[in-house]
């Protein structure tokens, strides 16, 4: 807070201002994950794609043997999934989960 | 500097097992809970703490009683007991005493708990046993058709209590608190990594570890009491609780209306002498003294 507000008075912050890159920024990324279902355990009690922060998920027109729909991921939603794990703790079924792709 | 190639996700991918099949017993899945039943969501939280637990899976031992929640034993693939209603904490009780390196851990309903079972809860928390006891509570009785019972809140409808219910519930986290457990907590079913979390932190504990999870109950509860649907009542969870770690436990019964907070939190976490490391010592004391002459 302190710094920032020194930044401020320095006139670092905010159009044309000197900024610095953290040194360590190249060792973080977004996770980008892809999304495992086992469409035979779901009984489309609707959490998964509800409770998606990211908004990935939606239920599919296709029906399993028992007659429920199970959850997709969204068209143009494929990059988003950001692996929070939100979906695998939300399902009651064991159903559904993410996995980060890895990076080469 | 060659930067790093960004990968590219995909649609679902299709697998027919889970990450977490090695710890379930995947071939009896589909579980038989009713769709959006919040017992899957606490097997869930359980099965990714015991993957996080630094306690082998040979010491973990689940023990469950009669209810829809007695089923979680049969699905967890864990030395796990099915016992007779009400006595999965007296039968707990006996493992831990006589072997206590063991982590025991009791899941079962409301009505196996609190109700037909509640001498045990209240004597085993007084004891200060060392197991975990997760208690699901879907404030009625789930698996027999949707009877009220003690956890049933004030005016709930229920198939046997159409105009309302005239009994006043138990406040579980309360009593079990004033009974003298060393960890008491309430979550919902919707606070997922509060209830992984809260799971660890009670096989760390030594003494009686109590949780109370509050669970959608669809097609016999939150059908009749302004919750329409399984999701309803996730949402009512997501967006009327109150996390509280200090609150005054005397005033967190729960009403389950659609318009009432709910408080959560771990409410209790002190350190009491355990059932087992009383009578370690005792043990340990009377065979330094050698047996009575008389």
């Amino acid at each position: 807070m302190r710094a920032q507000q020194v930044a401020v008075q320095k006139k670092e912050i905010g159009p044309g201002a000197i900024t610095r890159e953290p040194i360590n920024a190249a060792k973080f990324h977004k996770p980008v994950s892809r999304v495992y279902i086992i469409p035979e355990r779901c009984k489309e009690c609707d959490y998964c794609w509800t409770f998606c922060p990211n908004e990935v998920l939606e239920l599919s027109d296709e029906i399993n043997a028992a007659g429920y729909h199970h959850p997709k991921v969204k068209a143009g939603k494929e990059n988003d999934c950001v692996n929070c794990g939100m979906c695998q703790a939300v399902c009651p079924e064991f159903a559904i989960y993410a996995k980060e792709e890895p990076r080469q | 500097m060659i930067s790093p190639q960004v990968p590219h996700g995909g649609p679902e991918v299709r697998v027919p097992h889970h990450i977490n099949d090695p710890v379930i017993r995947s071939e009896r899945l589909p579980n038989i809970w009713c769709p959006g039943c919040g017992i899957g969501i606490v097997v869930g939280a359980y099965v990714r703490a015991l993957q996080k637990s630094a306690i082998p899976r040979e010491r973990q031992i689940s023990i469950s009683g009669i209810g829809c929640t007695g089923r979680v034993s049969g699905y967890l693939n864990l030395d796990s007991y099915h016992t007779t209603h009400g006595r999965a904490i007296a039968f707990a009780t006996g493992m831990a005493v006589a072997r206590p390196e063991l982590e025991i851990t009791v899941i079962a309903g409301d009505g196996d708990l609190g109700v037909i079972g509640g001498n045990h809860l209240i004597h085993a928390a007084r004891r200060n046993v060392d197991i975990n006891v997760i208690m699901v509570n879907n404030f009625n009785y789930g698996m027999t058709g949707g009877q009220h019972g003690g956890t049933t809140p004030l005016g709930a409808r229920t198939h046997t209590s159409p105009y309302g219910n005239v009994e006043t519930p138990f406040n579980i986290p309360y009593l079990v608190a004033a009974a003298g457990a060393s960890f008491v907590s309430r979550w919902t079913a919707m606070h997922v990594r509060q209830l992984t979390a809260a799971f660890s932190r009670m096989m760390e504990v030594k003494g009686f570890a109590f949780m109370e999870v509050l669970s959608p109950c669809p097609p016999t509860f939150g059908e009749f009491n302004g919750f329409p649907e399984a999701l309803d009542m996730m949402k009512y969870f997501r967006d009327k609780a109150v996390v509280d770690h200090n609150a005054d436990l005397s005033k967190i019964a729960v009403t389950a209306r659609p318009d009432d907070s709910v408080v959560v939190g771990n409410f209790v976490d002190r350190k009491r002498p355990s059932y087992q490391e009383l009578l370690g010592d005792l043990r340990a004391r009377v065979q330094a003294q050698g047996v009575a002459k008389k």
